[in-house]
């Protein structure tokens, strides 16, 4: 298989764990209430070699909000990652001399620096977006919203170290503004904003699956703009340093890939064709998506809202070019299912964006 | 006595009413009028006071808390009881058919209503305990409390937003303003990671305490996140605001902070900003604002010798 599931143990993060244990014990919390009920000791975490489920960091992650609740955990784990904890891929991006090599090194080690989000890049004449999704599981917003806040702050502080000019960086979260608003506002010194429909999308949709991807968005200008402590021969010292194993990625992120690829080339898809492709029985596919909290009517829907969306706030494309981009057969079709998708019409949706109450 | 929490509480106020109006809805339909020979004063008279008493207990709940989950916590519990003693009440002038479910179910609501009302009681035993810490600013040791940041002992962001409520509030009825000051550490991050979180934590700690000596009795004082501190002051001008945050930048920028024994001082820089607010909506809006006066004053630091 191409991928890994939420309960193998492949993630090399137990850096991330230690410097939880210590934000729980700088505030006094011992620290096997934070591993409580993820099967992990105090006594593995000094194993360099130890590797950990994804349900394992889940569990972890549950367990800081509940023993640790400031709001600042994320952020602050964020903020301490790079660049010593993230070592080779660390080194790698502190002497990169620009964007396009942070983006390429990104990509190079994606499941060393941040396994929870896989990078999608789409570009418009004057504007680059990084669209993040969920890798690994579909988890809950609580979760969602952790990994999102943990991710920024640290793409925060790799763009302050290398004096990257963050106003022309906007982050878009997946969610209405939270009530921890403060801690956006300390820690990421870039534009950012929230998603407005997100509140009406889960009450409208029964099927509580959160859907909607974190955005980066920067002008395309920023790609080659010059970075501070750039060293093209160190970044490639670095970079040899690792082996270039092809590793296998989140099983969420395989499924997204492929649904993606095929609507793109217009390509029919459905579940019998994706078990077929992972030769396994439809049961068990079904079983397997189960297991990370969706099904394969919510990924497929997924995939077609965030790429509806895109198309129409971004790119303004008119609602007959979007339902030709994603194989609908007419308009009145492509309507239904977006009003489904998202609770808005096409129009009210493009307002809604556009004047955000 | 000071009425500024009870706009807070529409939603409270608006379900009291319905229940009662529901309740007295109730005993009418189910029951019929008794005679006057059949009514007993005295019982009214007893009964009709305990009644009062409940309503007399809601409404001193209200005008002395800020809206939230121990206060509603508390309404509940209290409606709960009253909703017994009313029905106890309307018993006087009614009589309803024979075993009637009404008369069955009268007394259930009070005892549940005081089981509500000790675990609010209890939490806010918590509440007030952190809050009375915070204000003898002592050893830091309550972890938990929302209201209070753990790590400088200064308030915290959520309470410094109910604060600016207030004022808000407060403004719009008799035409004051506030101002708020805020200050960020410059290179904090570069400090953290340069001598650890500990020491980090620890030059917080005596900044915070350095802006809590520099203030005025009546201001507040929190810490918005990360190394941002925020001042409330009510009523007062833009003038005095600007001295007292000059003070406050010479305090802290004269703190010669020691990590471990050598005698090697780091000085902190703090970015400052003020904003004198007068005839505003919400304290999103208004943070929102000083944030980005903060933003500002941190561009033009940037570039000191642009014309």
């Amino acid at each position: 298989m191409p991928f890994f599931e939420q309960h193998k143990k492949s993630l090399a993060i137990p850096l991330w764990v230690i410097l939880l244990v210590d934000m729980a014990k700088q505030r006094h919390i011992a620290p096997d209430k934070l591993l409580k009920g993820s099967k992990l000791f105090l006594s593995d975490l000094s194993n360099p070699k130890l590797k950990i489920s994804h349900q394992q960091f889940s569990r972890v992650i549950e367990n800081v909000s509940k023993y640790l609740p400031h709001s600042d955990s994320a952020f602050l784990l964020g903020s301490r990652l790079y660049p010593n904890h993230l070592e080779s891929a660390g080194q790698t991006i502190a002497h990169a001399e620009n964007l396009s090599d942070i983006i390429a090194a990104a990509r190079h080690f994606h499941y060393q620096i941040f396994p929870f989000l896989f990078m999608r890049n789409e570009s418009t004449e004057q504007y680059q977006y990084f669209i993040f999704n969920q890798a690994i599981s579909i988890e809950n917003i609580n979760h969602y919203q952790f990994i999102c806040e943990l991710f920024s702050s640290l793409i925060i502080s790799i763009a302050k170290q290398k004096q990257l000019p963050l106003s022309r960086l906007t982050i878009r979260f997946p969610y209405s503004a939270p009530r921890h608003i403060e801690q956006y506002q300390a820690y990421l010194p870039c534009k950012f904003e929230f998603s407005p429909s997100a509140n009406a999308v889960s009450t409208f949709n029964t099927q509580q699956v959160y859907h909607l991807p974190l955005q980066i968005k920067f002008d395309n200008g920023l790609l080659m703009f010059p970075l501070a402590n750039g060293n093209a021969d160190l970044t490639k010292h670095y970079q040899q340093k690792v082996p270039s194993i092809t590793l296998k990625i989140g099983f969420i992120h395989y499924v997204m890939q492929q649904m993606i690829k095929r609507v793109r080339n217009k390509q029919e898809i459905n579940a019998d064709w994706l078990a077929n492709h992972l030769s396994i029985s439809n049961a068990t596919l079904k079983r397997k998506l189960s297991q990370h909290n969706v099904t394969y009517q919510q990924l497929f829907d997924m995939v077609r809202q965030q790429q509806a969306v895109f198309l129409l706030t971004e790119q303004n494309y008119n609602n007959e070019k979007i339902a030709e981009n994603l194989n609908f057969s007419d308009i009145t079709n492509f309507r239904r299912s977006f009003k489904r998708w998202t609770g808005f019409t096409p129009q009210a949706l493009k307002n809604l964006n556009q004047h955000p109450s | 006595m000071n009425f500024a929490f009870l706009p807070f509480h529409k939603t409270l106020i608006n379900s009291l009413l319905m229940t009662i109006a529901i309740v007295c809805l109730g005993a009418y339909s189910f029951g019929q009028l008794k005679q006057t020979s059949e009514i007993d004063f005295i019982d009214i008279a007893g009964e009709g006071g305990i009644t009062l008493m409940t309503l007399i207990w809601i409404f001193f709940t209200l005008v002395s808390r800020p809206s939230g989950r121990v206060t509603n916590l508390l309404f509940i519990g209290l409606l709960f009881t009253h909703v017994s003693v009313l029905l106890d009440f309307l018993d006087e002038f009614f009589i309803y058919p024979d075993d009637h479910w009404l008369t069955a179910i009268e007394a259930l609501p009070a005892p549940l209503g005081m089981v509500l009302m000790s675990i609010a009681l209890y939490q806010w035993h918590q509440e007030q305990t952190a809050i009375n810490h915070q204000l003898s600013r002592t050893e830091r040791f309550y972890r938990e409390h929302s209201l209070v940041d753990f790590t400088t002992g200064l308030y915290s962001a959520e309470y410094m937003k109910q604060q600016i409520k207030l004022e808000i509030n407060q403004a719009k009825k008799q035409q004051t303003s506030f101002s708020l000051m805020m200050f960020d550490l410059r290179h904090f991050a570069q400090f953290n990671h340069d001598y650890g979180y500990q020491h980090g934590d620890l030059m917080l700690r005596e900044v915070a305490q350095l802006i809590q000596m520099n203030i005025r009795d009546g201001d507040i004082a929190c810490r918005y996140a990360s190394d941002r501190f925020i001042v409330l002051m009510p009523n007062t001008l833009e003038v005095t605001t600007k001295e007292i945050e000059q003070q406050t930048k010479r305090a802290i920028e004269h703190l010669a902070f020691k990590h471990g024994q050598t005698s090697e001082a780091i000085y902190p820089k703090v970015i400052t900003c003020n904003h004198q607010y007068r005839g505003w909506h919400s304290y999103e809006e208004v943070l929102y604002d000083i944030n980005n006066h903060l933003s500002a004053a941190k561009q033009l630091a940037k570039k000191p010798y642009s014309a």
